[in-house]
C-alpha cells in the first residue's frame, strides 16, 4: 500500500561494494525516531522500520518518507540507518534527515557515515 | 564487478618463511577499522568487510587493498591478523596511503600505535570544591567538616552521619571538604 498522496517522499538509493570491488549483500534498514505519525487527513501512519535489500550489484532504492513533512504531526523526524552488509553485525547511523529539499532522490553515500 | 576507478588501491605484498627458509603456510587477513566507507566521487560505500589472502606455495601473498587515504571517514587503518604456520597470531594495524606507490611490501610497513589506557586526570584546583572531588588523607581517612553535617563538634558530626559511638574514629576539620 502506498503513502497517502499528500505526503513527500524521497527515493534513498545507494551501492554497496566489499573492499575488493565485488557487490557486497546484506540489508539497510530505516528505522523511524517516532513510532506514529498522523497526516492532514488523520491517517494514522505506522512508522514501523523499512528494510531494503542490496540486489546482485550491491544497490538498494527505497521509498521513503520525508522526514521535514509538514503535513505529518510527529515531524520533523530521524531515520536511524542500519547497515548489514555479508552477515556481518549491523552498523547504526542514528539521526538521519532526507527532507524534501534534497530533491526527489538522494544517495545514502552522501549522508553516511 | 571492481572498484570505482577514482579509488586509490594499493598492491600489498608479503612473504613469510621458517628459519632455515621453508615456506610458511597459512593466511593474513585485513579488515578496515570502521563498518564502512564512503567514496564521495563516485558515491559507492565500501563495507568494512574482512578481506582473506592465502599465503601461497612459496608463502607469499599479494592483494590489491583500498588506500587508507581519500575514503571517509578519514584516519581509517587496515586491521591486520597474520595466523601463520608455527607462530602465533599476530594482530597489528597499518596505514596505507596513496603516497607509498603502486604496490608495498609488508615487512616495511611501521605497526601503527596501539591506543593506551586513557589516564584521567583531576585539577588540583578543584579538590574539596563544592561538588568537586574530595581527597583522602595520608591515612586513607575522607576528611569530614563538621559543619557540613550540621554539627559543631566531632562527635556531633559522627552522630549526624549514623557513626556507632567509637572513640577511635578520626574526625578531620577541613571545611574545603563537603560532604
Amino acid at each position: 500500500m502506498a503513502l497517502p498522496g499528500n505526503i513527500n517522499t524521497i527515493t534513498v538509493t545507494g551501492t554497496f561494494l566489499t573492499p575488493a570491488g565485488a557487490p557486497a549483500s546484506g540489508t539497510v534498514t530505516f528505522t523511524p525516531s517516532v513510532s506514529t505519525l498522523i497526516d492532514s487527513a488523520g491517517h494514522a501512519i505506522l512508522a514501523a522500520p523499512v528494510t531494503a535489500t542490496l540486489n546482485s550489484s550491491g544497490v538498494i532504492s527505497e521509498v521513503l518518507a520525508c522526514t521535514d513533512n509538514t503535513t505529518l504531526t510527529g515531524a520533523p523526524f530521524t531515520y536511524s540507518v542500519a547497515v548489514a552488509l555479508n552477515g556481518q553485525p549491523a552498523s547504526a547511523y542514528p539521526g538521519k534527515s532526507v527532507p524534501h529539499t534534497l530533491g526527489s532522490s538522494v544517495n545514502l553515500a552522501t549522508l553516511l557515515p | 564487478m571492481s572498484l570505482p576507478g577514482d579509488i586509490a588501491v594499493i598492491t600489498l605484498t608479503g612473504t613469510y618463511i621458517d628459519m632455515v627458509g621453508n615456506a610458511r603456510t597459512g593466511s593474513v587477513t585485513f579488515t578496515p577499522s570502521t563498518p564502512l566507507l564512503v567514496d564521495t566521487s563516485s558515491s559507492t560505500m565500501l563495507g568494512g568487510l574482512t578481506v582473506t589472502v592465502a599465503l601461497n606455495a612459496s608463502g607469499a601473498f599479494s592483494v590489491v587493498l583500498p588506500c587508507t587515504s581519500g575514503l571517509t571517514p578519514t584516519g581509517w587503518s587496515w586491521n591486520v591478523v597474520e595466523t601463520v604456520s608455527g607462530a602465533a597470531p599476530r594482530t597489528y594495524s597499518i596505514a596505507l596511503p596513496s603516497t607509498l606507490g603502486s604496490t608495498v611490501d609488508i615487512s616495511t610497513l611501521t605497526p601503527l600505535a596501539t591506543p593506551g589506557t586513557p589516564s584521567l586526570y583531576l585539577l588540583a584546583s578543584q579538590l574539596g570544591t563544592a561538588s568537586g572531588p574530595a581527597q583522602l588523607n595520608s591515612s586513607g581517612y575522607l576528611p569530614i567538616s563538621e559543619g557540613g553535617t550540621g554539627a559543631t563538634t566531632a562527635a556531633g558530626a559522627l552522630a549526624a552521619l549514623g557513626v556507632p559511638s567509637i572513640t577511635t574514629a578520626s574526625v578531620y576539620t577541613q571545611r574545603a571538604f563537603a560532604v
